[in-house]
């Protein structure tokens, strides 16, 4: 009997789309033999996030062929997310990473990071953010409670995340509930589903 | 236990063997074929099987996994705890690390897992184990293995159910064929012993009415009909032969009746030819002597001459006449019984015979003879007669040699026989010998009527013995008769 394959779908994905890249980063990101930096981790955390969310469908249409990431305020990475992720393909676009020096450049995001020093605009920067199929994802304190959608926090020194389905529903974004189950708390989640 | 011939079993021992035999042998194979179709096909389903929960699990996993998120895998793959026979699962990063485990029962490790190659899954049978590899793949990266240990306890309970399904199945078959096999057997055998039977009746009782009662169509239906028919033809057959017989055995009633009466009339006949004969030969006898006395054919030679013909004539016919009387008397005389001394008997007649004998040279050899059974007088006249015969027919030799004797032929009859030294006789007239007036001597060699030995033949005869003669030309001859011991 011998080889199974695993399904008729995958096999054609993986015949199809088989990438080097995305290959060689995943297996550096898994076998780091030093211990990750915080903003490695957080670096990782946001390429898988993207995987994990759906964007609506016009919106990813009208995107073009680019799929950005922008960051508001510091960039705490430095050439990090550079160097692992940029050119990698998300959802059929290449992924390009950003400084955003104006907030009126998240419009063409589909993830902003917002770095804690933003924390100060933020509720301004918000009322902007909220009408846009944007993912928001910070490490600021009370991130998820003040209306943003993924909150990193430490805890053991291990990178944590809440999630805010809420804020993310209004923006029309489906965060998969493969994400959910390993978010440490969740806003606005009903027993039944995950939108 | 004794050791049995397969062809000394009866009929339906056989039948029962060999239904039994076949239907055991379609069963077992049909059984084997059927297990082995199935354990390998239950094999392959088991791992479709879990192939189908390893790409589920790997689904559900793989955000833990990218997330690295060990304590959610393990939460994960502990949902896999209600999952019948699955002992561990286990998931390996790409670099071949183990990154989550979770095993069924605490105390059990399970074994390495075998590294998946070009994103293709593989599964291994060891004993009592089914082992996946599986490459879990997360938009198309790969990003680890997932091993999956499954023991066979379900394969080995199916395994158990069907052979014990086969042993009640073939159970079953085996009483229905016994039950079928024991009916089908009577059929045929009981046709058989029914014959047999009829067989037996038939050749040891004489019973030729017995009929085998109808059968089918099949083959012991046309033995059973053509034995009938045999049966029917040998009842005819030997109906015919009884009435033949029946047939035969009147006939000859009749013949021998009218035969007796025949016989009978034709000696009352020769007998008062005999009788009648002897008044005018007496008369030409004694008027022929007186003739002679007469002197004027005393002076006559020729006349004398003739008459002394005549007178001779009449002697010797008046002796013929004498013995046919006695060998037709012979024929109606009561036969008496008593104990007959044969060696008395000869002494006496060589006595009696002596008179005849005294210018020749007779040499006697005479056995110590047995007493028989008989009539006195007749046995003396057969001894007479053969003694009689052996002086005549030795006369032509200087030195006569007589021997009498017995032979112990069997012990239902004694044979006495009178050998001489003789003329003898040729042996194609053998059975001329013994009739009335048959000689083989002219009258002018050897004197005689031709009776004698006729006389012999019938009273040996009517004491229920036979009597014969063997001889050559001028080589003697020997007389045998013999004579029954009771």
């Amino acid at each position: 009997m011998g080889l199974v394959k695993p399904s008729m779908g995958k096999l054609l994905r993986f015949f199809g789309l088989l990438l080097p890249p995305l290959f060689i980063s995943a297996s550096a990101l898994l076998s780091e033999p030093t211990p990750p930096t915080e903003y490695e981790v957080k670096a990782a955390y946001l390429y898988n996030f993207a995987k994990f969310v759906e964007w609506p469908q016009a919106v990813m249409d009208k995107a073009g062929e680019t799929f950005v990431v922008g960051i508001l305020g510091n960039d705490p990475f430095g050439n990090t997310f550079h160097q692992q992720f940029n050119g990698k393909v998300i959802h059929g676009k290449t992924l390009v990473f950003r400084k955003l020096s104006h907030l009126h450049q998240a419009t063409r995001c589909q993830i902003v990071f917002v770095d804690a020093s933003e924390d100060e605009r933020w509720n301004s920067q918000l009322s902007l953010l909220r009408h846009l199929p944007v993912l928001t994802v910070s490490d600021m304190d009370q991130f998820v409670q003040r209306g943003g959608m993924v909150g990193f926090s430490l805890e053991d020194k291990r990178v944590k995340f809440d999630v805010n389905l809420v804020a993310a529903k209004k923006a029309r974004l489906k965060i998969s509930s493969q994400i959910l189950k390993l978010a440490k708390a969740v806003r606005g989640a009903r027993p039944a589903g995950d939108e | 236990m004794q050791n049995v011939h397969f062809r000394d079993w009866s009929i339906r021992q056989k039948l029962i063997a060999m239904s039994l035999l076949a239907s055991g042998a379609a069963l077992a194979s049909a059984a084997t074929v059927y297990m082995t179709y199935d354990y390998f096909a239950f094999r392959k389903s088991l791992a479709t099987q879990l192939t189908v929960l390893a790409d589920i699990t790997s689904f559900n996993v793989s955000s833990a996994v990218l997330f690295k998120d060990a304590a959610s895998a393990e939460k994960t793959l502990a949902a896999l705890h209600g999952r019948r026979g699955l002992r561990s699962a286990q998931i390996y990063n790409p670099q071949g690390e183990l990154f989550s485990r979770w095993v069924h029962d605490p105390g059990f490790t399970p074994a390495p897992c075998v590294p998946t190659k070009n994103r293709m899954s593989s599964h291994h049978f060891k004993k009592g184990s089914l082992t996946l590899s599986y490459p879990m793949i997360f938009q198309n990266a790969s990003i680890g293995d997932l091993c999956l240990e499954s023991d066979l306890a379900d394969l080995t309970m199916r395994l158990r159910r069907y052979a014990g399904l086969t042993v009640i199945v073939l159970g079953i078959s085996f009483g229905l064929a016994l039950v079928v096999s024991y009916q089908v057997g009577l059929k045929i055998s009981q046709p058989i012993l029914q014959l047999a039977a009829i067989a037996e009746a038939f050749s040891e009782k004489k019973d030729y009415s017995v009929r085998a009662s109808a059968a089918g169509q099949d083959e012991l239906g046309h033995l059973t009909r053509t034995f009938n028919l045999m049966l029917s033809k040998i009842q005819n057959d030997e109906q015919a032969l009884r009435r033949a017989r029946d047939d035969l055995e009147r006939r000859v009633e009749e013949r021998t009746t009218q035969l007796t009466a025949a016989n009978k009339e034709l000696e009352a006949f020769s007998y008062s030819v005999s009788h009648d004969l002897r008044a005018p030969l007496r008369h030409i006898g004694g008027f022929s002597n007186l003739l002679l006395e007469d002197p004027v054919i005393k002076q006559s030679e020729s006349g004398s001459r003739y008459l002394n013909t005549i007178v001779d004539s009449a002697r010797h016919m008046g002796r013929l006449i004498d013995d046919l009387l006695a060998f037709s008397r012979m024929g109606r005389a009561e036969l008496m019984r008593t104990t007959v001394d044969l060696n008395k008997m000869v002494e006496d007649i060589q006595k009696d015979l002596s008179l005849d004998l005294k210018d020749r040279k007779i040499e006697w050899k005479i056995e110590s003879l047995p007493k028989v059974l008989g009539d006195p007088s007749m046995l003396k006249q057969v001894m007479v007669n053969l003694l009689s015969n052996a002086v005549k027919y030795t006369r032509p030799r200087d030195q006569a040699i007589i021997e009498i004797g017995s032979l112990e032929k069997n012990s239902d009859e004694r044979v006495i026989f009178v050998r001489d030294n003789g003329v003898g006789f040729d042996m194609k007239y053998v059975e001329k010998l013994f009739g009335v007036f048959q000689r083989l001597h002219s009258a002018e060699e050897f004197e005689g009527t031709g009776i004698g030995l006729a006389n012999v033949r019938r009273i040996i005869h009517r004491h229920g013995g036979r009597a014969w003669a063997e001889a050559k030309v001028d080589q003697g001859a020997t007389f045998y008769f013999s004579l029954p011991n009771n």
